[in-house]
């Protein structure tokens, strides 16, 4: 996803007006002349004249571009699924992770990833079978994180 | 610092620090030899492991990752034209046209010990420079903490790239994210929208975690499907000819070391600026320029050597003053405080032994950069072959467990996707990550300072500048702001002249 300065600028203004409406907010240390909300709002000073800066700059080129553009990722069909797919298999994980536990989520994510990203069957398969024991001996078993054993629990108890 | 040698040396050279610096340099020489894995990612995927390891074992394990993989960049550069990290991108054309005209061992040779001179170099100056610059910062206040922080800022702005401004919006983006949490001075908690997890602050592995890896894994999405060629020819002796080449070039050597050193010093700017900068000069002062691009040993020498050596010279103002010189000693920032160790002058003082095991660890790295290196050229060919779609999701899988890993907390994930999905829509917008980076880790120093300073001296500005190195400090910054102004003001005159 593209902007063009303009859209780039906005948005700043935008954040900045935000930041600064937030921070306004902020209580001062009774006896103090500055508190929390001092340094907040220097930021979304700096926010205002970069966007404003970016505005300006727009103005004084002429309109040449389009306000949005998408990117290599957003611009074709299959890569914008990949994409989601990746930041879904994050999601997927947080959602799964205490029912399933680890093994059987990895091996979910890995086994439609791996295939979805083009290798054939058998070599998701054979990821989705390998990978997650690896990351679990090495993380579970040798660094002692807590991954959560879920289905597998009955197996090993 | 010589009196910490016998306790360094007794640190370093124990069997579990010793097989993890083997097993960091193999890590190093796989990521950094891999299209579209870089020394940073390599470095963040590292720490959840080195969260687990006493310091010097994490510390060895980092300097020999970054070493091995900033030379490990150069192998597919040679073979396929593809530069392994960003940071042998400068001189890509050079190598594959060498191999191209079936000098492959000879490229390789010549980045091989280029890279290995380059990295003692580094180190060389690294040692004598950084005690020194400790014992200078020990007298210096708040006041001149802040300016420093601020220079640091200043330069990564400065040099972020071709558009100062949103090179300012970078910084200002990593600095709005170190407010969130709870503030420095009063406690009161900022930006948290009500989420507990925030209040301490956004998590800063998760956090480098996703702006490296899940940032670097969209970026490189839309070509996953498209498989590399790799150069398959027998390869013969790779060190033939590589000790002539250096000989004929004693000053592109030379060069390359200082300018790699001196920019990693400078916050902001790393491996890959350096190899820029150094392929640059060394073509405008080379006899035949002409030749850079089409496979010049010179431009070879030049930036093989600077990258190397701008790895170490990043340890200088992080170690010294807590400001990183790189993404990589930002993250070793991080790893240093999750340690207990407070980056600073007193760490000379407070851990000498430590870090005379982290000096050792440099020297090791760059000297066993020769013989390891010349064993992952020949196995490379073999590395490159191992599919995309295959290791794309096995990162994914490892950002996720290690970003869990370091506070055994499932809101670390959340961080690290936004944080990567933040810094794609930022790159994709040419709002360059360095300063943002070096905004988050220097942001609640920089408002420490500044809330101080401005207290002590009851809001009168000119309280900051009341102490002469301070001032001088403040007048550096200065230059430095008026180098970016000019930066902005010339930028819009060639684009109202185009």
């Amino acid at each position: 996803m593209r902007l063009s300065d303009a859209a780039l600028g906005l948005v700043l203004l935008g954040a900045a007006a935000a930041i600064a409406w937030t921070a306004r907010g902020f209580p001062l240390v009774p006896g103090q002349a500055f508190g929390p909300s001092l340094f907040p709002g220097l930021i979304a000073a700096g926010f205002a004249l970069c966007g404003a800066g970016l505005l300006l700059r727009h103005l004084r080129a002429g309109a040449r571009r389009p306000w949005i553009e998408p990117g290599p990722l957003l611009a074709v069909g299959p890569a914008r699924l990949d994409a989601i797919l990746l930041l879904g298999a994050i999601g997927f994980y947080l959602v799964a992770v205490p029912r399933l536990g680890f093994v059987p989520t990895a091996a979910v994510i890995l086994l439609v990833l791996v295939r979805r990203y083009g290798a054939s069957w058998t070599l998701a398969l054979a990821t989705a079978l390998i990978g997650p024991l690896v990351l679990h001996l090495l993380f579970a078993e040798w660094l002692r994180v807590p991954l959560p054993l879920g289905l597998l629990a009955a197996l090993r108890y | 610092m010589i009196e910490a040698l016998p306790q360094a040396i007794a640190l370093i050279l124990t069997p579990q620090t010793l097989l993890v610096g083997v097993g960091a340099a193999l890590f190093g020489l796989f990521v950094g030899a891999m299209p579209g894995l870089s020394a940073t990612m390599a470095v963040a995927l590292l720490v959840p492991v080195s969260f687990f390891l006493d310091p010097v074992s994490a510390l060895t394990a980092v300097v020999m990752t970054t070493a091995m993989a900033i030379f490990a960049g150069d192998i597919p550069a040679a073979l396929m034209r593809i530069p392994g990290t960003p940071a042998s991108a400068a001189y890509v054309a050079d190598a594959y046209a060498l191999t191209r005209a079936g000098k492959a061992e000879l490229a390789l040779g010549i980045c091989l010990v280029a890279s290995a001179v380059g990295g003692l170099f580094g180190t060389a100056v690294l040692v004598l420079l950084a005690p020194w610059l400790a014992e200078v910062a020990l007298r210096f206040s708040g006041m001149e903490y802040f300016w420093l922080v601020a220079l640091g800022l200043s330069c990564a702005v400065l040099v972020a790239g071709p558009d100062p401004l949103k090179g300012a919006v970078g910084l200002l983006v990593g600095l709005f994210i170190a407010t969130i949490g709870q503030d420095v001075t009063a406690g009161y908690p900022r930006f948290t929208a009500g989420i507990p997890n925030l209040l301490s602050g956004v998590s800063f592995i998760p956090a480098m975690v996703g702006m490296f890896a899940i940032a670097e894994i969209l970026r490189n999405l839309p070509t996953i499907r498209t498989a590399a060629e790799v150069q398959r020819r027998r390869l013969g002796s790779i060190l033939r000819g590589t000790g002539a080449v250096l000989r004929r070039h004693p000053v592109n050597l030379l060069r390359g070391n200082v300018i790699g050193t001196a920019i990693g010093i400078l916050p902001g700017a790393g491996a890959d600026i350096a190899a820029w900068i150094s392929y640059a000069v060394g073509k405008r002062f080379s006899r035949e320029p002409e030749r850079f691009g089409q496979g010049s040993e010179e431009g070879l020498v030049d930036a093989g050597a600077a990258n190397n050596a701008a790895i170490a010279g990043a340890w200088v103002p992080a170690l010294v003053f807590g400001i990183p010189g790189d993404f990589v000693t930002a993250i070793v920032i991080g790893l240093l405080l999750m340690k207990g160790i407070q980056p600073g002058p007193d760490i000379f003082l407070m851990n000498p032994g430590q870090i005379g095991a982290v000096f050792l660890a440099f020297v090791l790295a760059n000297v066993v950069m020769i013989p390891i290196g010349l064993v992952a050229i020949r196995l490379c060919a073999k590395v490159l072959l191992v599919p995309r779609p295959l290791l794309t999701p096995l990162i994914l899988l490892f950002c996720m467990v290690g970003s869990f890993a370091i506070d055994n907390d499932p809101f670390a994930l959340v961080v690290m996707a936004v944080m990567g999905v933040l810094a794609w829509a930022m790159e994709e917008n040419d709002i360059p990550i360095a300063p943002a980076i070096l905004g988050i880790v220097l942001g609640d120093p920089f408002e420490k300072h500044f809330m101080t300073t401005m207290m002590k001296g009851g809001g009168s500005l000119a309280y900051f500048v009341s102490r002469p190195i301070a001032a001088g400090l403040a007048a550096m910054t200065a230059l430095v702001w008026l180098a970016i102004l000019w930066g902005l003001v010339r930028g819009r005159r060639r684009a109202v002249a185009a």
